[in-house]
């Protein structure tokens, strides 16, 4: 029972605090409604509901950091992951089912028992790295436009007896693609970039999984690569020729940054243009044009957290690559590397004019001039201030949640809060202080992180599998 | 005769210098190096001199210090106190083109997976003013290394071999192998030897290798520097370890339950009832020590060679 007692005990011993706080909210929704009457009995089901959905997504993460084929080689791995599962099941399952069934009939029971197990597929599927995992949104997404006739059929087909029976099935079948996803029979697919590794090349790392993918993304991928392998060979070709330290840095960034040249900028466009459409869709026409570009450029910005999540996995190369530049000094070297990381802008810059162009044509085609021009303004200072401040995460995983989480919201509110700006005082009074503001910031913000990093001495070494990578 | 530098406790009592004629630059020269991980001292006010135009087989057995030490030299990892200099300039200093002089193959190469291993060539050479095309050219077709390939597609043993690839064809003055042929198969392996013999047997070429195969050492005649106790505890070329490093026994029908004193033995163990010594033969004195200490206990000597595997056994 010990291998058993272990796993179902790993996501506490992993993720202690998720843990609690889930503990904390399950806690707070059976007393609220003993404690402020029984009217808060449905949202404190809700806030149930949502505790064990997240402790589900838990579960599931804990399963994806174990997850590798020498993890199956245990003796007996399977058969204490089964009873583990069993005993999760029975407590954050079976057993809130049945108090669904005690407080609001055998039926509701019935129904939680169908859609909870679907909910948690769902759950580890999602924090497995699947794709599949966001499928549900877009179900959530594509409900908005489903006419009210088809609503009334649908509730009357949830509440069917059946119903609940099906979602289990198809929870089954999210489980087992979950299983697929974590333990693959196949090749592991090589990285495409340098921050992403392989399987056999990332260990004591924070595992990034290499993600298996659809014939059509492998395609355009390659296409991407090609470009990116031509790129690379004249910026030798030209480096060796006359070297210069623009020219080195423009090597740099071929090596570091492959992916940041038109064909891989296209790539990404319709990769993740769908997403962005998928919001301008979902809001609709007559939704504030400001909020929604707001998100689209905050969306552009979104990859330049690889620069500082994907350091510390490059770090193996930079030994190599130490060697390779030859650097008079440690800070000479870092100086370098980190000038040339400055090659992620144009890409983002770029991104965000798709994004909000796209989603401004589909919400207020006629605000599409003036949504360029604020793009326009805000991206670059934006960008630069949102690469600052990833270039120096924490080591620890705390510290670095934390700070991604800041400047997530960070961007979202800047964003939001500059387009608005304009939109509400025009281009000069609203235009102006925000170009001021924004670059003043982004400037200090990179001379500051820029400097401190390359204070810092480099480092040679792999992650260690607790600070992750 | 002064010893080699180990007593019989083990203790080292440093002669880790083999001579360059005078005037020569000192390829490598460590003076009281420290490095400590987690409290743990693993290189201990360490000295250490290489003379141009050697080929050094660092050995030591696992969590010695050996890689540590390679990359405290190269200036990868930050020594806690001490001096290095290589090829004759502070390690500190500025290093500029130094470092192309310099070849380096890390234990494991994990190096940009996401690159063709064309891709990866061409980058490299870029960097170099030397690149010996026609090396790179002939050891790809040699080792079946595919350029259109994927580093991370690469076995390790394949990986390890686009890493010497890429250490020899800039035709570096001073060549740090840490276990370059662990991965290896045989066949590769001997290739490999065979390839870095006459690269490295030229002028000005000097060679660090740390590696547990101690017939690879003895096929290109290395000098031995013995890594124990975060210090160089032994350094001789291999041919007078040979010459001159014997194990002595002492064995008498009533066996040995402690293990008489010898001075001056490098080391000495109870095994199977006998006594067991690593000796000198140079050393005059603890020769004669030996062999009054043999009739002293009524034991029949016996003085029998060894070979390096041998060695490092009985003195790592």
């Amino acid at each position: 029972m010990r291998p058993a007692r272990a796993l179902a005990l790993l996501p506490l011993r992993l993720a202690p605090w998720a843990v609690l706080m889930t503990g904390l909210m399950l806690a707070a929704a059976a007393a609220l409604p003993l404690a402020l009457g029984s009217r808060l009995r449905t949202p404190a089901s809700m806030l149930a509901g949502f505790a064990l959905w997240f402790l589900w997504m838990t579960a599931g993460a804990t399963l994806k950091s174990i997850a590798r084929r020498e993890t199956l080689l245990l003796p007996g791995f399977r058969a204490a992951l089964t009873r583990a599962g069993s005993v999760w099941a029975l407590l954050f399952w079976l057993l809130p089912a049945a108090a669904a069934g005690l407080l609001y009939g055998p039926a509701a029971g019935w129904m939680a028992l169908g859609y909870g197990l679907l909910a948690l597929a769902w759950a580890v599927l999602a924090s497995s790295g699947s794709r599949a995992g966001l499928y549900f949104w877009a179900v959530l997404i594509g409900a908005r436009f489903l006419p009210a006739a088809v609503w009334a059929a649908l509730a009357s087909a949830l509440s069917g007896a059946l119903l609940p029976l099906a979602a289990a099935l198809l929870a089954l079948l999210l489980l087992r693609r979950a299983w697929l996803r974590l333990f693959p029979p196949g090749d592991v697919p090589l990285p495409e970039t340098p921050m992403q590794a392989p399987d056999p090349m990332q260990r004591g790392m924070a595992q990034p999984q290499a993600v298996s993918r659809g014939r059509l993304l492998r395609a355009l991928n390659g296409w991407s690569e090609q470009a990116a392998a031509e790129r690379l060979r004249l910026c030798a070709a030209r480096y060796h020729r006359a070297p210069a330290p623009a020219r080195q840095r423009a090597l740099l960034r071929a090596l570091l940054l492959p992916h940041e040249q038109a064909r891989g900028w296209l790539v990404r466009w319709l990769l993740f243009g769908g997403f962005v459409l998928a919001y301008a869709l979902a809001l609709g026409r007559g939704a504030q044009i400001g909020m929604v570009a707001g998100y689209a450029t905050f969306f552009a910005m979104t990859g330049l957290n690889t620069v500082g999540l994907g350091m510390p996995r490059l770090r193996p190369s930079l030994g190599e690559l130490y060697f390779t530049m030859a650097p008079p000094t440690h800070a000479a070297f870092k100086t370098q590397l980190v000038d040339s990381f400055l090659g992620v802008l144009p890409g983002a810059v770029l991104s965000a004019f798709v994004y909000t162009g796209l989603a401004t044509l589909l919400i207020e085609p006629a605000a599409w001039p003036q949504v360029l021009a604020t793009t326009a303004v805000l991206a670059p200072p934006l960008a630069l201030a949102t690469l600052a401040l990833y270039l120096n995460l924490p080591r620890g995983r705390i510290g670095r949640t934390l700070v991604m989480t800041v400047t997530v919201l960070g961007q979202m509110g800047t964003s939001w809060l500059l387009y608005a700006l304009i939109e509400r005082f025009g281009p000069l009074w609203g235009g102006v202080p925000a170009l001021t503001v924004a670059w003043g910031f982004a400037l200090g913000a990179w001379g500051a992180a820029r400097a401190h990093w390359i204070a810092q001495p480099p480092c040679f070494d792999p992650p260690d599998a607790r600070t992750g990578a | 005769m002064a010893g080699w530098g180990l007593d019989r406790l083990g203790s080292p009592m440093m002669d880790a210098t083999i001579a360059s004629p005078p005037g020569t630059a000192r390829a490598v020269a460590v003076r009281h190096l420290v490095k400590t991980f987690d409290g743990h001292e693993v290189l201990s006010r360490l000295d250490w001199t290489v003379a141009p135009d050697r080929v050094v087989g660092l050995l030591g057995r696992n969590g010695a210090g050996k890689t540590t030490l390679l990359r405290c030299l190269l200036g990868l990892v930050p020594a806690d106190a001490g001096d290095i200099e290589l090829l004759g300039e502070p390690m500190d200093g500025p290093r500029g083109e130094r470092l192309h002089r310099i070849g380096y193959v890390p234990q494991s190469f994990d190096l940009f997976p996401w690159m063709k291993v064309g891709d990866f060539l061409t980058f490299t050479a870029a960097f170099y003013r030397r690149w010996d095309t026609a090396l790179v050219e002939r050891l790809l077709a040699e080792w079946q290394l595919d350029r259109k390939k994927k580093i991370a597609a690469l076995s390790q043993g394949q990986r390890q071999m686009l890493a010497i690839v890429r250490a020899l064809a800039p035709d570096p003055d001073l060549l740090v192998l840490d276990e370059p042929v662990a991965s290896l198969d045989p066949i590769a392996r001997r290739d490999f030897l065979a390839t870095l013999v006459p690269l490295v047997r030229r002028p000005g070429k000097t060679v660090i290798f740390s590696t547990h195969i101690t017939t690879d050492l003895e096929r290109v005649e290395a000098d031995i520097a013995l890594l124990r106790g975060g210090r160089i505890a032994l350094m001789r070329p291999l041919s007078e370890l040979r010459d001159r490093l014997r194990r002595a026994v002492l064995a008498r029908p009533s066996g040995f339950t402690a293990l008489p004193a010898l001075a001056g033995a490098l080391s000495a163990r109870l095994h199977e009832d006998a006594a067991r010594y690593v000796v000198d033969t140079g050393d005059a004195e603890a020769m004669a020590r030996l062999h009054a200490l043999a009739p002293r206990e009524g034991a029949e000597l016996a003085l029998t060679p060894m070979d390096l595997e041998d060695l490092f056994v009985e003195l790592a």
